[in-house]
């Protein structure tokens, strides 16, 4: 992978060697000569707030990332490094944390970084009454104080191992305690401490921010400025991308992604990462509560097939279960082909010679949900599943389907941990538990209950291999492959890091070679 | 005979053609319109696949023929439906006249004013999109049209004579509407509903087109031209083989309502 | 005249809150609302009453209809629920879209269909006017998005890369940029409305050329290209101005499959946009746009009729 390759540049000092072949272009220029430029992200969705607390949506949170900071931020392997916090510990069995926040931070606005703005920040976003989208996301929290300046301790109700990394998602950025009062203002001001300050801001069509002189990492943010801008359509992107209109294009789809090398002086850039689209296999009634029939349909899927015909062979393979190479805590299992001779076997054997029909729907949004349904029908109809396809509006899904046993397609994005995905799965308190499967499951759901506990990273990357041979073998999704993350940026866009969850765009030490457009904000 | 005029006969053949084709779907396609061949896909036309196959390497021809009977279904059934619902308000409308008609008529141009994109959208979201439902909100909203032009034939006809005759012969005012003045709307109300299949058909197919008609994988000439957007630059044949088809269709409606218009001399 | 044109604002005015009315009740017997789609699948209960609390959408159906209706008589048209911006602002960039788009076709149908018309009548019966009906006819029978995708196919193509496949570029990017974005779209909406206007343009000319008072003007050695200027087209406009009139309404609201075709951001796709995110005000005004643009587009065509043909007059 790219990014691993300059990871270990950097990491080793080599940077600026000259006995490594010029595969990829390695910056031998002083730093002062990477200043200047304002980069140009195009994505196709979304910007319709910058209220860090209240945002859900993919171009939002980058647009946060690049004016705020989390105590913490995930590297490339999706393991937590020191953002606003220096080091952090824990205490009681994963149940008290304390982080150590860095000296000398400065928002934009000028005042300095102290633990009542981590604990305002955390105070409001666990508040009821913000009624924030994640307050269920950042774990049994059940207290958050000051030790003193620069320390805030949590404390949880019930163990958290998972913390550290928990802390990075979007909704955790660290606000200003002054822009917590008006949160309504707050969807078109920033109080942060990021990399970049915001200057203008037009709802659904862009986001412009400019850098930050004060920023706590030296010398950085080489960029001048950066523009996120909203476009109706990929085709729409794509043109402007060619163009040179944009420089980097945070989703392409897997359809153009070729279109995007066939540019010279362009690259398409592929990430393994961990979204997916899955379908629930409603394990509380016929004829999915008798695992054999769970597992006969997992044994009718060609997923090779499946991802060149859907996502154009973009994605790495699933074995029904939700954690790809992109997760800290992933641990591969052999690889599941088809099988249709055992599936036959297993449907005998559950009684279903004779077949059943079952009831499938799938959101129209995004399309990969009805490409599933549709390639999935064809697959299992030799095995005897007839399945009854309805696609639907996303809005009539949201209130007729969605979470209520049936059989769907779901679609999940890149969480920061394991824990966090396997939790919205599975657990029926923690998640949605879609599948319906675990009140006749406890024990599995008390190994993911268990891991909380775990804080020594290889013990738990082993307890939760435990977990995903479960899910494999008799849990309630079929889930065939993840999809991969994809970029497409020009040469002169330098240091630039896919992400596994691309919205997690880290742009501070992103810089403009000379060759780049000239252009005004 | 019906064949002098060369718009009838043209339009007219193709129709029964594509009539035919329709109904005889099930025995003559070549392959199952749902079955995938993974790896034929976005073939162009060949041995195997007469006209090609699509992304999920499905056999166009087959899916093609197969697609007629939904469109046809959708245009007939919408137009009368439009009927059943316009021809009763027109032709009360003409006939009490005074203020009912005026009122009737102000609704009636209500319904002509609003947006019918949104009609369809309203209905089709409350109800779920289906065939069905796309049927219904194109029928819907057919009808205030079909209401207007029966209201003015109905109108004119009003103090022809044989009606006043029927009235003082002491027939009930709904006889009058329906036994005798209905029947000399006739004319140009089969003219205007031919001509309105035509457009039914490509309403349908446009709201197939925009997700909100046939679902998939059901094989309908919208909905295949809906997933062949994507991938149009890859092989254009998923959109040209049911395009032509649909454009055909169409043209021969079109073309069978002029003649007739031509050939009854009406409207 | 004047009370007629009074009498029929009056009844516009009717329709307009009429509309309103059916489009309110309507997006409020659809499953879910406004907050439960901004939350989407991060929807808790409480998450969705909260959010419910804030946007009004908890008060009594006719209290929410009542304090719109009050608002927009100050002129003020409301916050959008999904875009978060004033609806006014929104609306009036999309509606400026479609306008262009909307003259853009407009223009080049005239230019193009009343010539082509003309020549069809002139040249009545012959092979030219064969083939000029021929494909006028065909191409108001093929679907906009099979006219728009194949124009896409031909002329949009990587390999040919006239012109861009999608989308729309502001006049502040230069004006070739915004121009070549409107040429596929315009060129799809001309070729299905020329047959509209030629049709007009050509029985309405050939009528006129069949009349008595032209054969006498021939007669007395008048040039054919005389009297079609001077009296063919005078006459002929009149029912051309209808169809453009009802083109327009069509137009402004209707085509939505083009903008899908070509992801051009016009009206079409803002309703769409506002039903699927129960987005009651934006909605609205959306709606009384496009209705308003109908019905007065009518009413134009009606009184431009009664000043170009005397014979007419209104009570």
């Amino acid at each position: 992978m790219r990014m691993s390759r300059r990871a270990f540049l950097k990491a080793t000092g080599l940077v600026g060697a000259t006995a490594i072949p010029a595969l990829e272009p390695v910056s031998v220029l002083a730093q002062s000569e990477k200043h200047g430029g304002l980069l140009r992200v195009s994505v196709t969705f979304g910007l319709s707030t910058l209220n860090p607390i209240m945002h859900i949506s993919g171009a939002e949170w980058m647009a946060t990332k690049w004016m705020y900071n989390n105590l913490t931020r995930l590297n490339a392997k999706r393991e937590p490094v020191p953002d606003l916090a220096e080091s952090w510990s824990a205490a009681d069995g994963a149940r008290v944390w304390t982080f150590k926040l860095r000296q000398g931070v400065r928002f934009h606005h000028g005042r300095e970084l102290t633990a009542d703005d981590v604990v305002a920040t955390f105070t409001t976003l666990l508040d009821p009454k913000t009624a924030s989208p994640y307050r269920g996301e950042v774990g049994p929290i059940d207290r958050v104080e000051t030790v003193d300046k620069s320390t805030v301790r949590f404390t949880m109700r019930a163990p958290f191992s998972v913390f550290p990394a928990v802390v990075a998602v979007p909704n955790a950025r660290i606000v200003a305690r002054e822009g917590l009062a008006d949160m309504k203002a707050l969807a078109a001001r920033e109080f942060g401490t990021g990399p970049f300050k915001l200057k203008e801001f037009v709802p659904g069509d862009h986001v412009t921010v400019e850098r930050f002189a004060d920023y706590f990492r030296k010398a950085e943010p080489y960029l001048d400025g950066v523009t996120l801008r909203v476009f109706p359509d990929p085709a729409t992107e794509l043109t402007a991308f060619k163009s040179k209109e944009i420089d980097l294009i945070s989703g392409v789809t897997p359809d153009l992604f070729s279109e995007v090398g066939k540019q010279p002086g362009a690259e398409g850039l592929a990430v393994a990462g961990g979204t997916f689209a899955a379908v629930t296999l409603p394990s509380d009634k016929p004829p999915f509560n008798d695992s054999r029939v769970r597992e006969a349909l997992k044994l009718c899927v060609d997923r090779k097939l499946m991802l060149a015909a859907i996502n154009s062979g973009q994605g790495e393979l699933g074995v029904d279960h939700p954690v790809s190479s992109a997760y800290a805590a992933y641990s591969p299992l052999p690889p599941r082909a088809a099988n249709i001779d055992r599936a036959r076997q297993l449907m005998k054997d559950a009684g279903l010679a004779n077949g059943v029909s079952v009831k499938l729907y799938a959101a129209n949004s995004p399309p990969i949900r009805e490409r599933i349904a549709v390639v999935l029908k064809e697959m299992a109809q030799p095995v005897g599943f007839n399945f009854d396809v309805e696609v639907m509006a996303y809005d009539r899904y949201l209130a007729q389907v969605w979470n209520k046993g049936a059989m769907y397609v779901v679609y999940y994005a890149t969480r920061p941990t394991a824990d966090a995905i396997l939790m919205k799965l599975y657990h029926p308190k923690e998640g949605l538990d879609e599948g319906r499967w675990a009140p006749a499951h406890p024990n599995a759901i008390r190994l993911l209950e268990q891991a909380r506990e775990i804080v020594e990273p290889e013990r738990l990357r082993r307890h939760y291999a435990e977990f995903l041979k479960i899910s494999r073998d008799e849990g309630p999704y079929m889930l065939p492959f993840f999809t991969n993350e994809l970029n497409g940026k020009w040469a002169y866009v330098r240091d630039y890091r896919l992400s596994p969850s691309s919205s997690d765009m880290v742009l501070d030490d992103v810089w403009l070679a000379a060759d780049a457009p000239k252009k005004k904000a | 005979m019906m064949w002098r005029s060369p718009t009838l006969a043209v339009g007219g053949t193709i129709l029964i053609a594509v009539i035919t084709m329709s109904i005889a779907a099930p025995w003559i396609v070549p392959y199952p319109t749902t079955e995938q061949h993974m790896l034929d896909r976005l073939k162009p036309p060949g041995a195997r696949f007469v006209l090609g196959t699509d992304q999920y390497g499905r056999d166009l021809l087959s899916r093609t023929l197969a697609g007629a009977r939904p469109a046809l279904g959708l245009g007939l059934g919408a137009v009368a439906l439009g009927l059943a619902l316009g021809v009763p308000i027109g032709l009360a409308a003409g006939y009490v006249g005074g203020r009912v008609d005026d009122l009737v008529m102000r609704v009636v141009d209500a319904m002509l004013a609003f947006p019918s994109l949104l009609l369809a959208l309203l209905i089709i979201t409350a109800l779920g999109a289906s065939t069905g439902h796309a049927l219904l909100a194109i029928g819907v909203a057919n009808a205030p049209g079909v209401a207007r032009i029966v209201r003015s034939a109905s109108l004119a006809l009003r103090e022809a004579e044989f009606v006043l005759a029927a009235r003082v012969r002491g027939e009930r005012h709904l006889y009058v509407m329906f036994g005798e003045i209905f029947p000399n709307v006739l004319a140009p109300v089969i003219v205007e509903a031919t001509l309105r299949v035509g457009f039914a058909i490509m309403a349908g197919a446009s709201l197939s087109f925009l997700g909100l008609g046939v679902q998939p994988p059901t094989a309908d000439w919208g909905l295949m031209i809906r997933e062949a957007r994507q991938y149009v630059f890859l092989s254009p044949w998923p959109l040209l083989v049911p395009g032509t088809a649909l454009a055909v269709t169409i043209v021969a409606f079109n073309l069978f309502g002029d003649g007739l218009r031509d050939r009854l001399g009406a409207t | 005249m004047t009370r007629y044109a009074l009498r029929r604002l009056a009844s516009i005015a009717l329709i307009l809150l009429l509309v309103s009315v059916i489009v309110f009740a309507a997006v409020h017997v659809l499953p879910g609302n406004a907050a439960t789609l901004i939350l989407g699948e991060y929807a808790t209960p409480e998450a969705v009453r909260t959010l419910e609390r804030e946007m009004g959408l908890d008060r009594p159906l006719l209290a929410q209809y009542a304090s719109w209706i009050g608002s927009v008589v100050t002129g003020d048209w409301g916050v959008s629920l999904a875009m978060k911006q004033p609806v006014a602002a929104i609306v009036a960039a999309r509606l400026r879209n479609s306008a262009f788009l909307a003259l853009a076709a407009l223009t080049v149908v005239v230019i193009v269909g009343i010539p082509l018309g003309t020549l069809a009548a002139l040249r009545r019966g012959r092979p030219v006017d064969l083939a000029i009906v021929t494909a006028t006819y065909v191409g108001v029978s093929i679907p906009e998005f099979v006219t728009g995708l194949a124009l896409l196919l031909v002329l949009a193509s990587p390999s040919v890369g006239w012109f861009p496949t999608s989308g729309y570029a502001e006049l502040t990017s230069g004006v070739g940029a915004w121009a070549r974005h409107l040429v596929l779209p315009a060129m799809t909406l001309t070729i299905v409305l020329l047959a509209h206007i030629v049709r007009q343009t050509r029985s309405g000319v050939a009528d006129v050329l069949a009349a008595p008072y032209i054969r006498a003007a021939r007669l007395k050695g008048a040039s054919t290209r005389r009297i079609v200027l001077r009296h063919a087209l005078r006459n002929a406009l009149l029912p051309t101005i209808t169809v453009l009139a009802l083109d327009l309404g069509y137009l402004m609201g209707g085509i939505v499959v083009v903008e899908e075709v070509f992801a051009y951001p016009g009206m079409g796709r803002l309703i769409i946009y506002a039903v699927q995110n129960r987005d009651v005000p934006l909605l609205q005004m959306c709606a009384l746009v496009v209705a308003s643009v109908y019905v007065l587009a009518n009413f134009a065509a009606d009184l431009a009729y009664a000043w170009l043909d005397p014979r007419i007059r209104y009570s």
